[in-house]
């Protein structure tokens, strides 16, 4: 069974199963257009730490037999559905906030969209029922609006009845 | 690049449906470079990260040493050197203007970079173009009105996506409430200056039974676009 061996930016090893980690684009496509053939071939990833890649690796081997997810269009109403998450995820994703944002970020960087997916979904909730202060607070983002452009936010907002 | 000694950037000719027009690129002003990074050019490239690595954009080409990659610009507003772009360290460093801007991964869209003064990017999924339109596409429709008004980078991306689940409804059929819906739509074209939704939906009044074809038509239109016409026709053309 083929094996590539990951360096986190802590500078860790990680030998990792190549069909776990087929979910990563980013991998996948380093392997197959790098011709990674040897074992002993290292991939950085400078953006992963090591607690972060075990985590990664943890979801990676629970749905590696899963089938692959069909693209659609981010906007699409249908994908504010919240039924889709399992048990197991949930469980998984029960993390402290710094950890979650970390593996959303690994997700992003390796391409792995059921991740990606599972991460946003948790921050979605995270923000609903939220004032906008505590939503700054949150993500540790400034307020450059000006007092001007937030009454005109809210001009805005009152026009619009959704579809 | 790779493969390639030049790319030609040019607006494209494309018809602008907002406008029913056609427009070179983005000159109508209904899509910018900002929310449509896309639409409107021929040509895209990603400048690929290499160590010390250095690109110029200018209309004036000195030499390899001076400028390393050079990007030629057509423009009469700045003749000469418009940005640099040193690749250093993991990072993009801009310089436009004499002030340095460091742009961390994954912010291609124009001017979605940090503007740092060197010391660490505090980056959260809520400042990373990519992740922050994928967490917003399993938000509802009041929280997106909501995350509006957190910043501008929140503000341009839930705008983006309240346009297109939103709609305007103005009803017209009310005989004994024409002022005020004629001034609703007065205020509604004074305030709505960022958010314009492309479907508005009109309830216009019944039509008189006096011209039978008019009676068939449905009450209520909605636009696919943001220009609706109505043709009013006198029962004596009838």
């Amino acid at each position: 069974m083929p094996f590539v061996n990951l360096e986190s930016s802590d500078g860790d090893l990680v030998k990792v199963d190549v069909d776990v980690i087929k979910c990563s684009v980013t991998i996948n496509a380093l392997i197959e257009h790098l011709g990674l053939e040897d074992d002993n071939e290292v991939v950085p990833l400078q953006n992963v730490g090591t607690e972060t890649l075990h985590k990664v690796l943890a979801w990676a081997k629970h749905h590696k037999d899963d089938l692959p997810s069909v693209d659609d269009d981010e906007d699409d109403p249908p994908r504010e559905r919240r039924t889709d998450i399992t048990t197991w995820d949930a469980n998984f994703i029960k993390m402290e906030q710094i950890q979650l944002f970390d593996l959303i970020l690994a997700a992003n960087y390796l391409d792995i969209s059921g991740l990606l997916d599972l991460g946003c979904k948790i921050v979605a909730d995270m923000i609903k029922g939220k004032t906008a202060d505590e939503i700054r607070t949150m993500f540790n983002i400034v307020n450059d609006l000006t007092p001007q452009e937030q009454e005109q936010i809210r001009k805005e907002n009152e026009w619009c009845e959704e579809k | 690049m790779e493969g390639e000694d030049a790319i030609l950037f040019q607006p494209q000719r494309r018809f602008c449906g907002s406008c029913q027009n056609q427009v070179w690129g983005t000159s109508c002003g209904c899509v910018t470079p900002e929310n449509s990074p896309y639409i409107g050019f021929q040509e895209s490239a990603v400048l690929p990260y290499i160590e010390n690595q250095k690109y110029t954009f200018g209309s004036k080409y000195t030499s390899r040493e001076e400028q390393g990659e050079f990007i030629f610009v057509r423009t009469n507003k700045n003749p000469g050197n418009l940005a640099e772009i040193t690749c250093s360290s993991g990072n993009w460093w801009i310089t436009p203007a004499g002030e340095v801007y460091r742009a961390t991964e994954h912010q291609d869209h124009g001017e979605d970079f940090n503007i740092s003064d060197g010391n660490k990017v505090d980056l959260t999924p809520g400042q990373n173009y990519l992740i922050l339109s994928h967490i917003f596409s399993y938000l509802p429709f009041n929280t997106l009105k909501m995350a509006r008004l957190v910043c501008t980078q929140w503000d341009d991306e839930a705008a983006r996506i309240l346009k297109k689940k939103s709609i305007v409804s103005f009803k017209f059929r009310d005989w004994y409430d024409p002022p005020f819906e004629s001034t609703k739509l007065l205020r509604y074209v004074k305030e709505m200056k960022n958010l314009q939704p492309p479907s508005l939906a009109l309830d216009l009044p019944p039509c008189t039974t006096a011209n039978t074809k008019l009676d068939n038509y449905p009450r209520t239109a909605r636009s696919a676009g943001r220009r609706i016409i109505v043709i009013i026709r006198s029962n004596t053309e009838s």
